[in-house]
């Protein structure tokens, strides 16, 4: 296993939104080493041949409902757990228009 | 295939359709458009802890009606995927999707380009759900998730379209497709149908595609015609005021969107290493496993397609093919004429008045004859009129512009209310005017005697001035055979 | 008086209610008071509902009055795990975050208690996000083992655990993810189911693993585990992994025979199993044979390799998981944040804890473009052969028999790697990653006064069978009439 770069730590934090200081980055990337080092073990492992689990119960498939309006969330509900809002809507800092 | 000289363009098309279920994808929330904020919500589409997602039947059912619609490879196995980024108007941070194993494989669409006709060749399709949306205010934003869930489609073509007016042709085709078998309301202004475009240029000497650009939020056909044209043009600029410069340094892969203000595509982003959707098996819910019994009578039981309806127009109707097919491209109108059919007989009048009469009467205010409460039934009644002869043609233009400004009321009713309008059906009115231009106008009776049809059009061409064209036709053409006695 | 009610069973709580000789109330009050009075010491509950309690047992009171239908489980306190949702109460999931998250809709399993006339007493802490392994991952401080007040209850359901082992309630639900049931069961001297997956509804719960969690429930006996799983083991409609077969007759198949069971053992795995727990093993072992049953040798070699497996799959999931703990609908947004972007980053940079952070950046790299093959793939390739390997092993026996911790419970404070922690959950992972019902019973107590779990794992959907199974050894050893001392 690559020792896994300071870089690549902070390309990571970025991806999933966990911001770290630079002396908790470096305990997350001694730990996450250690990790990592850890389940490096599954490479040994000869997988050729064998699917990638889906689903541990296997028979259990085409699960739907019928297309039917059923009970709703409340805005008042959804709104009292809200940080902060605005005319009935979650209310955010300004977005920049850069959507994925 | 193209005009750009020594260029060819390489465009593919991603098309988003809603699809219009009573319910959301993965919640009982309604799918419904133009509600207050945040009324049709539920747990699952705001992304609260402890909702599961559970698949509406109905979308997957439009989904392989759409498949079978397509002449594509409904898969007969499949499953969801979670693509991760940060939105605010995604709830959970995810979208569920499809990735790898989406519900329908290949396709085609055949439609006209220009006269010609094309087949257009499909990758995928997949489903997936809607994010919310976003109100942008100067100094916050507005989060709104009454559209977060809602079934989509992803239709991703290959990158098989060369042209701009292709695209846009392949785009109403799919339109067209969607509404022939009720998938989606397709309503652009409400967002239910988008595009986004990928496209890039090749040089005739190019071994394989250069880098492409994605163009996204086109929200018209005429928008994506425009977009793409200015979009080839800038390539092509690009890469031929940079002729020793690496390719991929010219063009680089990036996201623009078009501005209809500017004219051109702007830049929103670059494609950076950040773009790491971390795709994964959704484990919250199961595989769909559709029997070939269940997709063979989907496929039997689909209502008839545009391409089909447009043959049986040009078959059983002698429309002319470029008619049939105009018709046939919005089910609206395709429907509404079928409705006129019920009252009237003559397909090529009726056509000839939904397509160009009408069309024309609507083009300035973006209103459609279907919509405009003018009843399919009156249209109809409008060219009987005319074939019966109680109207002449000229005097019908006169009607139907009043059908425009009052809406509702039918063209006999218009016609009977204006005494301008009455047919003049009575000898006495007609004869002495008859006599009154065969006698100024000796010449063209001469010339008439001798042969000359000309003449004789112009003569009637008179009689119908002095009647400012209330004259009946028929009455004109007797009488004036009667007096000049051929 | 209210400590001789509290020791009582919830069969027997429920029969003496029903009988009359006792009221919902002072069944409640009883509970509310020993909880009152003790927790302080254990810390097991992070809410506890004396107004909702009351009201749900004056109502049951006036309804055994009228003399209406009263649900299976009438007057029987529970505790949930604050991961769970109680509608209308506050959901913390043992994180900053959630501090004031008002649950909108109640979990399903909540939901059929409560339609079975139970009394949700209160909700018990757990590990952040149920992610750890001695509950010293809560924000809100570390639960006590009421064995042994300076050490762990086990984790990540440590609260419910505990509470059920102090006798503050009768039952209680925890969620098992890798062990989160079975291991504090084990700790804490008392019963502890993890059903098949799908057995019980995730609806509600707030999810780490989702391919992973289960929910189950502690109790002092297993027949108290077969009263409950016929409640919360229906089927649910508004969760697509939940089983539409019925739950099955639990009771009912409670006969105590176990006269010519084949237990299976994977002797070569638990190799390095060493001194009292390879000897409460051995003695568990023995009784089953002096029961009736033969012991047979399984190959599951494999499960040398379920803690790798277990934390890419479990963080890959729970790294999109908790995506949506961003500050913006819902939980604690930053005060500090201005832009959008810090929005994000503070508010899971103040509302997380460093477990959390860990295992949602390990889940992130093991899901990223590149590394995803290597990693969470492989890890969904060891998964399908674990699942054939444990199919394979019940053609030769009917149960399997493992540990269900490596020791007792450690001191608070005493593991601060958290990949020592990890491997606490040897025993108890496999069972997750096949899907298969496992239970924990007690095992007997360890010379150092605290006690260990022996563990029963059976097939997919044997449920019951697992159930029928750990009742009659439970009877034969008497280990679940073991109390720790509270007071004094």
């Amino acid at each position: 296993m690559a020792e896994m770069t300071d870089d690549e730590i902070a390309w990571l934090a970025k991806l999933c939104r966990i911001k770290c200081s630079q002396e908790r980055r470096e305990q997350l990337r001694q730990d996450l080493h250690k990790i990592l080092g850890y389940i490096e073990q599954l490479r040994e492992l000869d997988t050729t041949g064998v699917e990638p689990c889906n689903h541990v119960l296997e028979t259990v498939v085409n699960v739907m409902r019928t297309d039917e309006v059923g009970e709703t969330l409340s805005r008042k509900t959804f709104l009292d757990n809200s940080p902060d809002q605005v005319g009935g809507m979650i209310r955010v800092p300004p977005v920049l228009k850069q959507k994925s | 295939m193209s005009n750009y000289g020594e260029w060819k363009a390489v465009i593919g098309l991603e098309i988003h359709a809603e699809l219009n279920t009573k319910s959301k994808l993965f919640s009982a929330a309604p799918n419904h458009f133009g509600d207050e904020p945040n009324e049709n919500i539920h747990a699952v589409c705001t992304g609260q802890p402890g909702a599961l997602p559970v698949l509406n039947k109905e979308a997957v059912h439009k989904a392989v009606q759409l498949g079978c619609a397509l002449d594509a490879k409904v898969q007969t196995f499949s499953k969801f995927d979670r693509k991760s980024y940060f939105y605010p108007d995604s709830p959970r941070n995810f979208q569920i999707t499809q990735l790898d194993q989406p519900i329908i494989r290949g396709g085609t669409v055949t439609t006209e380009v220009e006269g010609q006709e094309r087949v257009f060749s499909i990758d995928r399709v997949h489903l997936e759900d809607d994010a919310g949306m976003l109100k942008h205010f100067s100094h916050f934003a507005g989060v709104d998730y009454n559209r977060a869930g809602v079934p989509l489609v992803e239709i991703v073509s290959d990158p098989c379209i060369h042209t701009p007016k292709e695209a846009a042709a392949y785009a109403m085709a799919v339109r067209a497709i969607l509404q022939y078998i009720d998938a989606s309301d397709c309503n652009m202004e409400e967002g239910s149908l988008r595009f986004d475009a990928n496209i890039s240029v090749m040089h005739k000497n190019d071994p394989g595609f250069r880098n492409k650009i994605e163009i996204k939020n086109m929200n018209s056909f005429s928008n994506m015609e425009a977009a793409l044209t200015a979009e080839i043009q800038r390539q092509i600029q690009e890469y031929s005021q940079h002729p020793d410069k690496d390719p991929a340094e010219v063009i680089q892969q990036a996201t623009y969107r078009w501005d209809p203000e500017l004219r051109k595509t702007v830049i929103m982003r670059r494609k950076e290493q950040v773009d790491d959707y971390r795709y994964f098996p959704e484990p919250d819910l199961v595989p769909i496993v559709l029997k070939e019994s269940y997709i063979e009578e989907v496929r039997r039981q689909l209502p008839e397609l545009p391409l089909q309806r447009e043959r049986r127009y040009v078959r059983e109707l002698g429309l002319a093919a470029d008619m049939a097919f105009q018709l046939t491209s919005d089910k609206m109108a395709a429907d509404y004429f079928e409705e006129a059919l019920t009252t009237c007989s003559n397909p090529r009048s009726l056509t000839n008045w939904i397509l160009i009469e009408f069309a024309g009467r609507f083009k300035e205010s973006g209103k459609q004859l279907w919509n405009s409460g003018i009843a399919a039934s009156q249209v109809g009644e409008l060219v009987n009129l005319i074939d019966n002869k109680t109207i002449t043609g000229k005097i019908a233009k006169q009607v139907a512009d009043q059908m425009l400004t009052s809406p509702g009321k039918s063209p006999l009713e218009i016609v009977k209310s204006n005494p301008d309008y009455q047919p003049v059906n009575d000898r006495d009115t007609i004869e002495p005017i008859i006599d009154q231009i065969l006698a100024n106008h000796q010449q063209s009776v001469s010339d008439f005697r001798t042969g000359k049809q000309k003449a004789f059009a112009f003569l009637v061409g008179q009689v119908m001035k002095e009647t400012r064209g209330k004259a009946s036709p028929q009455l004109v053409n007797e009488l004036l055979i009667e007096k000049i006695g051929v | 008086m209210t400590d001789s009610i509290c020791i009582l069973s919830a069969r027997e709580l429920n029969r003496r209610f029903v009988e009359g000789e006792l009221t919902a109330c002072q069944i409640t009050d009883a509970f509310l008071e020993r909880i009152d009075r003790l927790d302080g010491k254990v810390k097991a509950f992070l809410a506890v509902y004396h107004k909702r309690a009351r009201q749900q047992a004056k109502e049951l009171d006036r309804k055994k009055a009228n003399n209406e239908k009263l649900g299976p489980l009438a007057a029987i306190p529970i505790a949930i795990k604050d991961n769970m949702h109680v509608e209308g109460e506050i959901t913390t999931c043992g994180s900053k975050f959630l501090t004031n998250y008002r649950a909108p809709f109640a979990a399903t399993a909540v939901r059929l208690l409560e339609e079975a006339d139970a009394i949700i007493i209160g909700k018990t802490n757990c590990d952040e996000f149920a992610m750890g392994s001695s509950n010293e991952n809560s924000a809100f401080g570390p639960v006590h083992n009421p064995w042994a007040l300076d050490c762990v209850p086990g984790g990540s359901s440590g609260g419910s655990a505990a509470a059920v082992a102090a006798r503050f309630c009768p039952l209680s639900l925890g969620s098992d993810t890798g062990g989160s049931i079975r291991q504090p069961a084990a700790l804490c001297g008392i019963v502890g189911l993890k059903p098949t997956y799908g057995r019980v509804s995730r609806y509600g719960l707030v999810a780490f693993g989702s391919s992973l969690d289960q929910i189950g429930p502690f109790a002092h006996n297993v027949e108290d585990v077969a009263l409950i799983m016929e409640t919360i083991g229906h089927h649910c409609a508004w969760d697509s992994t939940s089983l539409d077969t019925p739950p099955g007759k639990f009771q009912k198949a409670l006969d105590g025979n176990l006269e010519g069971l084949r237990v299976g053992v994977p002797h070569s795995f638990l190799d390095d199993l060493e001194g009292e727990p390879r000897k409460y093993f051995e003695e568990n072992l023995d009784k089953f044979r002096e029961l009736g049953a033969t012991v047979v040798d399984v190959d599951l070699d494999i499960l040398r390799y379920s803690i790798a497996t277990y934390y890419i799959i479990a963080t890959a999931e729970a790294s999109t998981n908790l995506a949506r703990f961003d500050g913006v609908r819902y939980g604690v947004r930053s005060e500090k944040a201005k832009t959008l972007d810090e929005v994000y980053d503070l508010s899971r940079q103040e509302g997380f804890g460093p477990e959390v952070k860990r295992r949602i950046i390990l889940g992130t790299f093991v899901l990223s473009s590149g590394y995803q093959d290597a990693y969470y793939k492989q890890a969904q390739r060891v998964r399908t052969i674990m699942i054939q390997k444990f199919a394979t092993a019940f053609k030769n026996c009917d149960i399997i028999a493992m540990p269900s911790s490596p020791s007792t419970a450690f001191k608070i404070g005493a593991k601060q790697d958290p990949l020592q922690l990890y491997l606490e959950d040897l025993y108890t992972i496999g069972a997750n990653c096949a899907g298969v019902p496992a239970i924990s019973v007690p095992a007997g107590i360890a010379s150092d006064g605290k006690p260990l779990g022996f563990q029963l794992v059976g097939p997919q959907q044997g449920d019951v069978e697992v159930v029928r199974i750990a009742a009659a050894l439970a009877s034969a050893t008497g280990h679940t009439q073991l109390m720790p001392q509270l007071e004094g």
